[in-house]
């Protein structure tokens, strides 16, 4: 196992809140992760301090065993493309890559402008002028061309159409395959990245509350549907995390894998047994603050 | 890529700014004049080149806000940033300066055929080449780097840090013209001066520790600047 990045107790406070509380986890070499959590969770302030561009207040952060903080050995491997990466007013499309070429050691030129041509983007147009789908493009392309050791994608596609983000997951794994690498994508389209997912971390409310390999999670939480007071019965003494209800009828969403027997015993109810998407997994946990939190420590 | 070459070059990928604007600006001030002189009967001394300079304080600041978002969102480090930087702006003074003691000496013997005094000014243009050179170099080198150092406390402390940097500077000013006034220091002040008179080319070289001083101080506030 070769860990490219090690946190542990890491937190940032602000003036009047905290945005990362005793957070801990690492990454592998080679693997593709999911950081996962709604708006204000702390994903970008983990992202941003794991790439030096913001500062712990306290906790231990190591990338390739170091600490990046004004280290090159370290920064010159990483690559973050966030929604709010900001270029030069004076800057063309061309110039963005030009620079970046000299800023990434692992560049590929041939492949940022195969990707050029994939996401029809207007070389000679200013980058303030483009638009925001484009602007994400551009992202995008610096992204997956950089063929950094650890490469970050925070929200990388605001403002692209289903066929452009089709077309990033897509030289995702194809590049992947060819030069593996470690890659973070965070975003809210779980269900669209879910399958390219290989391990899955949860931020709520500034703490880690799910860290899994995604193939462990599929079935992590299970949905019966039927009767209501079929299902509650069957849920009972599991740790609900989700139920509704319309008229007689009921879903409730548990924590904990289904055997055999308990499949039998849903099947004698009449009750129907749904799979959990990790998107709806996310949404259920991060739903509410506190109640969930021991459901995930299962 | 050395790293700190990667900055140079980020920078002169602006040539708009680096490039063209100063000279765009300085040279519809320079036609101005020039149209003035032609109609007027006596020679025609004008500051019209403090355009420059002034768009080199300007460029200072606005060079942290167009390129320190974008290159340390890229991970570039810190350091090699403002080396980089300084080292443009270094680059950049030295051959602007260049094009001014040029066109100042050829202002010298042609006087542009209208009597126009715009790049070789009296007492600023004193000396020889070398000596105009120097002039230039130093107070563009400075505005340059002044700018970045205003643009650096900005990014650190944010506008409250701004203004009280400014506060802060203009009670200095005041507390030491204060004291210069009450023990009738005026006098010993302009009688030094009137003995030791400097040349612009010294004052240049007293100007330089100066730019020196802003540009460690823009290190240290960016080193723990958030992007």
């Amino acid at each position: 196992m070769n860990k490219v990045v090690e946190i542990n107790g890491l937190t940032k406070k602000y003036k009047d809140q905290i945005a990362v509380n005793n957070v801990s986890f690492m990454l592998e070499a080679n693997k593709i992760y999911g950081l996962l959590g709604r708006n204000g969770a702390g994903k970008t302030t983990i992202m941003h301090m794991i790439t030096a561009q913001a500062f712990p207040t306290s906790g231990e952060l190591k990338v390739f065993g170091e600490n990046p903080y004004e280290n090159n050995r370290v920064l010159t491997q990483l690559c973050f493309i966030k929604e709010s990466q900001k270029y030069p007013d004076n800057y063309r499309v061309i110039d963005v890559l030009d620079v970046s070429s000299t800023f990434f050691p692992n560049w590929d030129r041939e492949f940022a402008f195969a990707l050029i041509e994939d996401f029809r983007l207007p070389l000679k147009r200013r980058v303030k002028k483009l638009s925001r789908g484009m602007l994400s493009a551009v992202g995008i392309i610096v992204g997956l061309a950089s063929r950094a050791p650890v490469t970050i994608f925070d929200e990388p596609y605001l403002g692209l159409d289903a066929v452009a983000r089709g077309l990033f997951y897509d030289r995702l794994l194809d590049d992947y395959a060819e030069n593996p690498r470690t890659i973070v994508l965070s975003t809210h389209l779980i269900d669209e990245v879910s399958k390219l997912l290989e391990h899955v971390i949860v931020i709520n409310s500034g703490e880690v509350i799910l860290n899994e390999d995604a193939e462990e999670l599929r079935g992590q939480a299970s949905t019966v549907v039927g009767a209501a007071a079929k299902a509650e019965a069957f849920a009972m003494g599991r740790t609900i995390i989700h139920r509704e209800s319309m008229g007689g009828l009921a879903s409730v969403t548990f924590m904990g894998r289904l055997d055999a027997e308990d499949r039998r015993q849903a099947e004698e109810l009449g009750l129907e047994i749904a799979p959990v998407s990790l998107q709806q997994l996310v949404v259920h946990l991060t739903k509410s603050n506190h109640k969930n939190k021991e459901a995930v420590s299962l | 890529m050395n790293r700190i070459r990667s900055v140079v070059h980020m920078h002169m990928k602006d040539r708009l700014g680096w490039f063209i604007l100063p000279w765009v600006i300085l040279g519809s001030s320079f036609v101005v004049n020039l149209g003035i002189a032609a109609y007027a009967e006596e020679t025609i001394t004008t500051g019209g080149l403090a355009s420059i300079y002034i768009y080199m304080l300007v460029g200072g600041i606005v060079s942290l806000v167009q390129t320190y978002p974008f290159a340390v969102g890229f991970t570039m480090r810190r350091k090699d940033y403002v080396i980089g930087t300084l080292a443009t702006m270094a680059g950049f003074s030295a051959y602007s300066a260049i094009v001014l003691m040029l066109l100042g000496a050829i202002e010298k013997e042609t006087g542009w055929g209208v009597d126009l005094n715009f790049f070789h000014l009296g007492y600023l243009s004193e000396g020889n080449l070398l000596a105009q050179w120097w002039v230039h170099f130093g107070i563009m080198l400075n505005m340059l780097v002044g700018g970045f150092l205003i643009s650096s406390i900005h990014r650190k402390f944010g506008k409250n840090g701004m203004f009280a940097f400014f506060i802060g500077i203009s009670l200095i000013l005041s507390v030491v013209i204060f004291l210069v006034s009450t023990n009738d220091g005026w006098d010993a002040i302009g009688r030094w001066l009137r003995d030791n008179p400097p040349t612009a080319a010294e004052l240049s070289t007293y100007l330089f520790p100066l730019t020196v001083i802003f540009g460690f101080a823009s290190h240290l506030l960016l080193r723990k600047a958030a992007v």
